[in-house]
């Protein structure tokens, strides 16, 4: 059974075993690097992408079930998008996770990316096992507040003040 | 050539979800945060799934004559909106929150949930505290259970393998009911270890209903009636609290596995949900 899979508005044809998640048919048949195997238990989010518009842990959907939906990765983060400053060359495992999670959120609540607290908090609901993870998050959150294409620069990490406490 | 070991139906109607479960080895993929898990990892292996996603049907969310009827695809996160009134919203509100995270609750459903019936899990509880009513639907028409009826173990219901849980009521709570909920949770990606949600209706001064549930406490979702019946009839006052919170950790008294640091905690999450409901009265 051919599944065609709508990524970053490409086609793909990918194979699609129906006990296949979605994350497997990404990274495999998608062209896809930023979404990652962190858990694969729906605990980390490393995972998470838009489906339809939603954050999701792309772990616990399969691929069978997203036939002819739109699903959207950090990569297809489209030119003016505010996050895209938080996304440098390289990924570590949880950062396209965090930035998605935040764009799924910034579509449903347009006020968010103004509330840094509020905004942090959502973002506890991702995991990260490397030593950056504050920065990583600060970095999002700032990024979230910054005018559509502001570079990179513009969010070093003395930049701006401190979020909240980053969630339970 | 490689035999598909897993069949995938996206179906379309109520009608045609039924008529796929009706030779009883299919299994009803809703939000899929249980079950995605179970078939990729190939714990659970269904001859067949039967996506319900894409029934429109299914999404119907409705709040009239003071009953409130969920259908299979309404989300965690619709409960998370003020789309609900009364203390029932509130109290639906105040435990959604904690499921999960927000891509969980973005998919997860209610149904989905009362049917998988996690010891830990929160909505089975409160279908147990708010007198719910479940509707299954199979070849044989339409039956209604009880949440007492419906939950018999662990990850074990009355739902028959050919029956889809097609509708849950929720009566609305009286004026005059405050509802709270307290957790004890190690983190915010697992299930409680222990909760208490409880409902208590006040009027004049008095105590005329109470309902206390408790979550991760048995193999079913536990009520603490002989808790409930210390409250009701007499003032909702601290003593009362205090006191309701003793007898709801004597609970299932012979039970060598409730520990003294598991009644403990039943007596405080108890007390703190009183505590709660109390200010919303
Ligand atoms: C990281 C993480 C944290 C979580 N934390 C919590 C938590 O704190 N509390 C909590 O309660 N849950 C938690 N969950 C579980 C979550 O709430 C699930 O959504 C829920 O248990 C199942 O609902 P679902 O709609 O996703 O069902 P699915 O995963 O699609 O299905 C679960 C089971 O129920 C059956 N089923 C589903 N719908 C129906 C129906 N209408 N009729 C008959 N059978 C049906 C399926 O066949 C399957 O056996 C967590 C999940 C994850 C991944
Ligand atoms: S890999 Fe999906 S949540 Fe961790």
């Amino acid at each position: 059974m051919p599944v065609r899979l709508v990524v970053n508005e490409n086609n793909y044809e990918v194979d699609a075993d129906p006990r296949r998640s979605l994350l497997a048919a990404l990274r495999a048949d998608c062209e896809v690097t930023s979404a990652h195997a962190g858990c694969a238990d729906g605990t980390c989010g490393a995972c998470t992408v838009l489906v339809d518009g939603d954050a999701v842990r792309s772990c616990l959907m399969l691929a069978v079930q997203c036939d002819g939906v739109a699903v959207r990765t950090a990569e297809g983060l489209t030119a003016g998008h505010p996050l895209r400053a938080a996304l440098p060359g390289g990924h570590e495992l949880c950062r396209p996770g965090l930035v998605m999670l935040a764009a799924g959120a910034m579509r449903h609540d347009g006020d968010l990316a103004a509330d840094p607290g509020q905004m942090s908090r959502l973002l506890a609901a991702n995991l990260c096992t490397c030593a950056d993870h504050d920065q990583i998050k600060r970095s999002v959150v700032r990024a979230a507040s910054l005018p559509p294409g502001a570079s990179i620069a513009a969010i070093g990490p003395s930049d701006g003040p401190s979020p909240d406490a980053t969630g339970p | 050539m490689k035999v598909a070991a897993m069949d995938y139906v996206a179906a379309r109607s109520p009608d045609e979800v039924l008529a796929v479960l009706a030779d009883g080895q299919a299994s009803v993929l809703a939000g899929g945060q249980s079950l995605v898990l179970e078939v990729t990892s190939r714990a659970a292996q269904p001859r067949r799934l039967v996506d319900i996603n894409r029934v429109a049907e299914f999404e119907v969310l409705d709040q009239t004559d003071g009953m409130l009827r969920v259908a299979p695809l309404v989300r965690h996160r619709v409960f998370e909106s003020d789309a609900i009134d009364g203390p029932l919203g509130d109290l639906l509100r105040v435990i959604v929150r904690h499921i999960g995270h927000p891509p969980i609750r973005a998919r997860g459903t209610m149904l989905g949930s009362l049917a998988y019936a996690h010891p830990a899990a929160e909505w089975p509880v409160a279908a147990a505290v708010l007198g719910a009513e479940l509707d299954l639907a199979g070849p044989d028409g339409r039956r209604t259970l009880t949440a007492e009826q419906f939950f018999t173990g662990p990850f074990t219901t009355a739902r028959r393998p050919e029956e889809l849980l097609v509708e849950v009521r929720l009566p609305a709570l009286p004026a005059g009911t405050g509802a709270g909920y307290a957790e004890h949770r190690r983190s915010h990606a697992k299930f409680v270890e222990g909760a208490a949600i409880v409902a208590v209706t006040v009027a004049d001064g008095l105590v005329t209903g109470a309902a206390i549930g408790l979550v991760n406490v048995g193999p079913c979702p536990v009520r603490a009636r002989a808790a409930e019946a210390a409250l009701i009839g007499g003032p909702f006052c601290d003593a009362a609290i205090i006191e309701a919170a003793r007898v709801a950790a004597e609970i299932d008294a012979d039970n060598r596995a409730m520990t003294a640091t598991r009644r403990g905690a039943i007596r405080m999450l108890t007390r703190r949900a009183l505590t709660q409901a109390r200010e919303g009265v």
